[in-house]
C-alpha cells in the first residue's frame, strides 16, 4: 500500500477521533484531523492538490456540522478540489438509518457503531 | 170622683181614670182640686208628653210616670207607683237619681244625670238600660219650688218601641229562618276561601238580623291571636285596631271562643258590667248591643261571629238558635275553605317546587354545555337573570391572591359600568366586596336600603336607575369561590322561596366552575405530562448521542488495542496513549451516568446531603487546582478568592460537583478558550462563589430554563455542543438542599455568563 493516500476525519469528539486516527494509521492511510465542518473546509484548501481521497465526518458538531459542510464543500469553487481525478467519498459516522453502515472499504472492518 | 172640668187635666182618659185611681189625699197632697196650678200645669205636660217623663211633687216627692216613662220603666204601668212616694214606689231608680233631684229641689238650678245604667225587672228578664235623666225644678206660685220635672232621654229611637225589637221582628220564625239558611248556603257554595265565606256570613247575618255590623274572626292555630277575615258596618280605625288580637283579652268574642257558648250583651250596660275594661271601646263604638257566637264544628272551635247593634237589643230564642245555626253554617264552611286553603298552598308550594326545579334545570343545563369558565358563568349569569326576573347582573371568581373579584360575566349593564367592575378589590364598600369577603349573602330590596348601607353607591348616577339588588357567594370546598350579583329594574322584596331559588342557582353555578376549574386543571396536568413525556423522549434521543459517542469510543479503543496486539504491534507509546484515552472516556462515561443517577435521586427525593463543616475557600482552591490540570493549555482560570478562611456547613463532594460543573461548563461554553474567572466571597449571612466566563453567552430565554431538568440554552443546542442538560438541574439542587440559590447571569450571546451561587453560614433547621 503506497503513502499517498489521505483520509480527513471531521469529528469533534477526541476519543472518536482518536481511535479513527489510530485505525487509519494502522491501515496505512495518511490521516488528516478537522474538529468541525469549518475547520474541515480550511483543511481541504490547505491539502495536497488532489486533496483527500476520503473524508470521515461527523454530521453533529459545533461552530459547523456535518450537513453544512457536505453543502458548502459540494458548492466550493475551490479549484484544488475541481481538479481532483475523483471526489472524495465522504464516510458518515452518524447513522442515519438503522441498517446503514459506514461504507470504509476495508477488509476487517472497525465498528464503531454496535 | 170629680168630674169638674177643673178636676181633671186636659189630657186622656188614661190619664183622667189614672188620676182619679189615687187616693191623693193619702199621699198627701191633698184633695185634686185643692193642687196648686203650678202642679196641674206641669203634671199636664208631663202626662200628655210622648217622651218618657216624670214629675216628683213636693217634700215626699210623688211620683207622677207617663206612659212612656211607664214602658220603659214598669213592667206594669197600672201599678207603676203612680202617686206614690218615690222612695216607695221605685226604690232602685230612686237609689240612682233621688239625690241629684233632692238638690235640684233644693237648689233651684237644672241637672242632669249622663248615661246611667238602670238594671230593672222588666219583661221577665232582667234588663239593664242606659238613661240620661234632665231635672228641671218647678217653681209654684209663692216662688217656692214645689217640685222636679224629669225628662229621660235616649228617646232616638224611643225606648219604648225600641225594646220590642224582638225574636218576631228579625228570622222571626222558622220558616223564614230555613230561608235564611238556605240563601246562605247557595251563596256559600260559592265562597272558596275563609275570607269569601265570612263575607257571605256576615253580609247575610247582618241583614237577616237587622244588626248595624258583623265581623267573622278566626283563632290562629299558631299564636293565640283572634283574627279577622271579614268585617261589614265597622269604621275603618276599628277595623285596624280589631284586625287581630289577643285570644286572652277579656272581650265578647274571646268569651265565646273560649267558652263555646253564645255570648249576648243586650245593651251598653249589661256590656260594662260584664267587661269593664271595654268601658272605653264601647263608648266610641256607639254600639249597644252584641251578640257572639262561637264557630264550632266537630267539638272544634275555629273563631267567632259576632253581629253589634246601635241600639240595645231583645234576643230571643229564636234569635239565638238562629245566630247559632248561621255561626254553625259558617264554621262548616270555614273548615272546609280552610282545607281548601291548605290545599291550594300546598299546591302552589308544589307548583313553586316544580317550577323552581324547572328553572334550575335549565339553569344546570345551560352550564353543563358550557365548557371553559367564562362560558360557565355567561351560562349561569344568563340564567339566573331569566330565573328571578332580574334586569343586569355580574359573575365573579375570586382571583389567586384572593384580593379581587374578577368578572367572567357580566349581562345587561351600561358599558360604563362593565368596563367600571371588570374587577372588584373585595376591600371595596360595596355588595360584591362584603359578599366576597364575608361569604354572606346580601339582599337589599330597596334603594334605600341600599344606599344607606352604601352611600357612596348612591352618589353614582347609573346605579340609581335600578332598584333591588343581590349579592350571593359562591362556595366550594367550604371556601368562597366568587360571587354571583344581581340588580332588578323595580325595587322588590324577596320571599324566602325566592332567596331559596337564588342559593339553588348559586350552589349550582359554584358547582359548575369548580367542575370547569378541575376540568381546566386536569387539562393543565395533562399537558404537562405530555411536556414531561416530550422532554424525556427529547432527553432519551439527546441522552443516547450523549452516551453513544463514548461508548463509541470506548469499543473502537479497545478494538484497536486488540488488533494490534493480533498484528503483533507492540508500539508502547501508541498503546499507552489508546489507553488513557480509553480511561478519560470511562471518566466521561461514569460522569454522565452519576448526573443520570442524580437526577433519579432528585426525582424521588433520595438525594441527601452529609453536613460537615468545610472552609469553603480552601474546597473552591482545591477544585480550582484539579481543573487547571484538565484544562491547561487551552484555558486561563484565575480564583479571586477570599483571603481568610471561610468555614462553612456544608456537603464538600456535593459542592465540590458543583463548582466543577460551573467550572465543565464554563470551560464547555467557551470553546474559543478565553480567561475564566472564580470569585469567592461572603455575602450576607453566606458565602457567594461565582464563576465568569468570556463564552457563547446566554439569551435572556435561557437563564431559567437551564436549571430545569434537560433544560439547555437554546445556543448552546443549536451549536451542537455536547450535554445533556442536567448538570445545572442538578447544581440547583444541591445548593437549594443547603438553603441558598444559583443563577446565571449574562449581557447576551456571545458575551460571556456569569453563574453564582450562595450557601447560608448556618444550614436550614431541617439539616441544623
Amino acid at each position: 500500500m503506497t503513502a499517498t493516500i489521505t483520509i480527513l476525519i471531521v469529528e469533534d469528539d477526541p476519543a472518536i477521533r482518536h481511535v479513527l486516527h489510530e485505525a487509519l494509521l494502522d491501515e496505512g492511510y495518511d490521516v488528516a484531523e478537522a474538529t468541525n465542518g469549518q475547520e474541515a473546509l480550511d483543511a481541504l484548501a490547505a491539502c495536497h492538490p488532489d486533496g483527500p481521497a476520503a473524508i470521515v465526518l461527523d454530521l453533529m458538531m459545533p461552530v459547523m456540522d456535518g450537513w453544512h459542510f457536505r453543502a458548502d464543500n459540494a458548492a466550493s469553487a475551490s479549484p484544488r478540489t475541481a481538479r481532483s481525478s475523483s471526489s472524495p467519498q465522504v464516510v458518515t459516522r452518524f447513522r442515519q438509518r438503522r441498517n446503514s453502515r459506514p461504507t470504509v472499504s476495508s477488509p476487517n472492518p472497525l465498528s464503531l457503531t454496535h | 170622683m170629680p168630674n169638674s172640668d177643673e178636676a181633671t187635666l186636659n189630657g186622656s182618659k188614661l190619664i183622667d181614670n189614672r188620676l182619679a185611681s189615687v187616693d191623693w189625699p193619702s199621699s198627701g197632697l191633698g184633695l185634686l182640686e185643692s193642687w196648686p196650678a203650678s202642679l196641674r200645669a206641669t203634671l199636664e205636660s208631663c202626662l200628655t208628653s210622648n217622651a218618657p217623663a216624670v214629675l216628683w211633687w213636693g217634700d215626699q216627692f210623688i211620683q207622677f210616670g207617663n206612659d212612656a216613662y211607664d214602658t220603659v220603666f214598669s213592667d206594669d204601668p197600672t201599678s207603676s207607683g203612680f202617686g206614690g212616694r218615690a222612695e216607695d214606689v221605685s226604690p232602685l231608680l230612686w237609689s240612682i237619681v233621688g239625690p241629684t233631684i233632692e238638690r235640684v229641689r233644693h237648689d233651684g238650678q237644672i241637672a242632669i244625670d249622663v248615661d246611667v245604667p238602670i238594671h230593672l225587672n222588666i219583661h221577665r228578664s232582667a234588663e239593664t238600660q242606659i238613661a240620661s235623666f234632665v231635672h228641671v225644678p218647678v217653681f209654684g206660685a209663692d216662688g217656692r219650688i214645689g217640685g222636679v220635672f224629669t225628662i229621660v232621654l235616649r228617646s232616638e229611637p224611643p225606648l219604648g218601641t225600641q225594646r220590642q225589637t224582638t225574636a218576631s221582628d228579625r228570622t222571626g220564625n222558622s220558616e223564614n229562618r230555613a230561608a235564611l239558611l238556605q240563601s246562605v248556603t247557595a251563596k256559600l257554595a260559592g265562597a272558596a276561601t275563609t275570607n269569601e265565606v265570612g263575607q257571605v256570613v256576615v253580609g247575610e247575618g247582618l241583614a237577616a238580623f237587622r244588626a248595624d255590623s258583623g265581623v267573622v274572626a278566626l283563632c290562629s292555630p299558631t299564636d293565640s291571636t283572634v283574627d279577622v277575615v271579614a268585617s261589614t258596618g265597622y269604621s275603618v280605625e276599628r277595623i285596624q285596631q280589631w284586625e287581630s288580637f289577643p285570644l286572652q283579652s277579656n272581650s265578647p268574642m274571646a268569651d265565646g271562643i273560649l267558652r263555646g257558648k253564645t255570648t249576648i250583651l243586650r245593651s251598653r250596660a249589661e256590656a260594662l258590667i260584664a267587661y269593664p275594661n271595654l268601658g272605653a271601646e264601647f263608648a266610641n263604638a256607639g254600639t249597644e248591643a252584641w251578640v257572639a257566637a262561637p264557630l264550632a264544628v266537630r267539638g272544634q272551635i275555629l273563631g267567632a261571629l259576632v253581629f253589634s247593634f246601635a241600639w240595645p237589643q231583645q234576643f230571643s230564642d229564636n234569635d239565638l238558635e238562629d245566630i247559632q245555626a248561621l255561626a254553625s253554617q259558617c264554621a262548616q264552611s270555614i273548615e272546609r275553605a280552610q282545607l281548601f286553603d291548605a290545599e291550594r298552598a300546598a299546591r302552589d308550594h308544589a307548583e313553586g317546587i316544580a317550577d323552581r326545579v324547572a328553572r334550575l334545570q335549565a339553569v344546570t343545563a345551560a352550564m353543563a354545555e358550557a365548557a371553559s369558565r367564562e362560558e360557565v358563568a355567561e351560562a349561569a349569569l344568563r340564567e339566573s337573570i331569566a330565573a328571578v326576573g332580574a334586569t343586569a347582573g355580574g359573575l365573579g371568581v375570586l382571583d389567586a391572591s384572593r384580593r379581587s373579584i374578577q368578572r367572567l360575566a357580566m349581562l345587561g349593564y351600561p358599558p360604563e359600568i362593565v368596563e367600571g367592575t371588570r374587577n372588584v378589590p373585595i376591600d371595596e364598600l360595596g355588595p360584591i366586596g362584603d359578599t366576597a369577603r364575608t361569604g354572606e349573602a346580601i339582599w337589599l330590596e330597596t334603594n334605600e336600603q341600599l344606599f344607606a348601607r352604601y352611600p357612596r353607591l348612591g352618589a353614582i348616577p347609573a346605579r340609581r336607575t335600578y332598584g333591588a339588588a343581590i349579592s350571593v357567594p359562591l362556595s366550594a370546598g367550604g371556601e368562597v369561590i366568587g360571587v354571583l350579583s344581581l340588580r332588578f329594574r323595580e325595587e322588590r322584596p324577596f320571599s324566602a322561596e325566592d332567596r331559596d331559588l337564588i342559593y339553588a342557582i348559586a350552589r349550582g353555578c359554584a358547582q359548575a366552575l369548580e367542575r370547569s376549574r378541575l376540568y381546566e386543571a386536569e387539562r393543565a396536568a395533562r399537558a404537562e405530562a405530555e411536556d414531561a413525556v416530550r422532554a424525556r423522549d427529547e432527553f432519551l434521543s439527546i441522552a443516547s448521542h450523549e452516551l453513544r459517542t463514548p461508548i463509541a469510543a470506548l469499543k473502537g479503543a479497545t478494538q484497536l488495542i486488540l488488533r494490534r496486539r493480533a498484528r503483533g504491534d507492540r508500539d508502547e507509546e501508541r498503546l499507552t496513549r489508546t489507553l488513557t484515552i480509553l480511561n478519560e472516556t470511562a471518566d466521561r462515561l461514569t460522569g454522565l451516568t452519576d448526573d443520570l443517577l442524580d437526577v433519579s435521586r432528585l426525582r424521588t427525593g433520595h438525594l441527601t446531603l452529609t453536613i460537615e463543616p468545610i472552609d469553603l475557600s480552601a474546597l473552591v482552591a482545591s477544585v480550582v487546582e484539579r481543573s487547571r490540570d484538565d484544562f491547561e493549555g487551552h484555558h486561563e482560570i484565575v480564583l479571586d478568592a477570599f483571603p481568610g478562611s471561610l468555614p462553612i456547613p456544608i456537603d464538600p463532594s456535593r459542592i465540590d460537583q458543583v463548582i466543577s460543573n460551573l467550572l465543565d461548563n464554563a470551560v464547555k461554553y467557551s470553546p474559543a478558550g478565553g480567561r475564566i474567572r472564580i470569585t469567592v466571597g461572603t455575602d450576607g449571612n453566606g458565602i457567594r462563589v461565582s464563576v465568569h466566563d468570556e463564552g457563547i453567552g446566554l439569551p435572556d430565554e435561557s437563564t431559567e430554563s437551564i436549571f430545569e431538568p434537560f433544560g439547555r440554552a437554546t445556543n448552546a443546542a443549536i451549536s451542537n455542543l455536547p450535554g445533556m442538560g442536567l448538570g445545572l438541574y442538578i447544581c440547583r439542587n444541591i445548593i437549594n438542599l443547603h438553603g441558598g440559590w444559583i443563577r446565571a447571569e449574562s449581557p447576551g450571546e456571545g458575551q460571556g455568563t456569569t453563574n453564582m451561587f450562595w450557601l447560608p453560614e448556618s444550614m436550614p433547621e431541617d439539616y441544623a
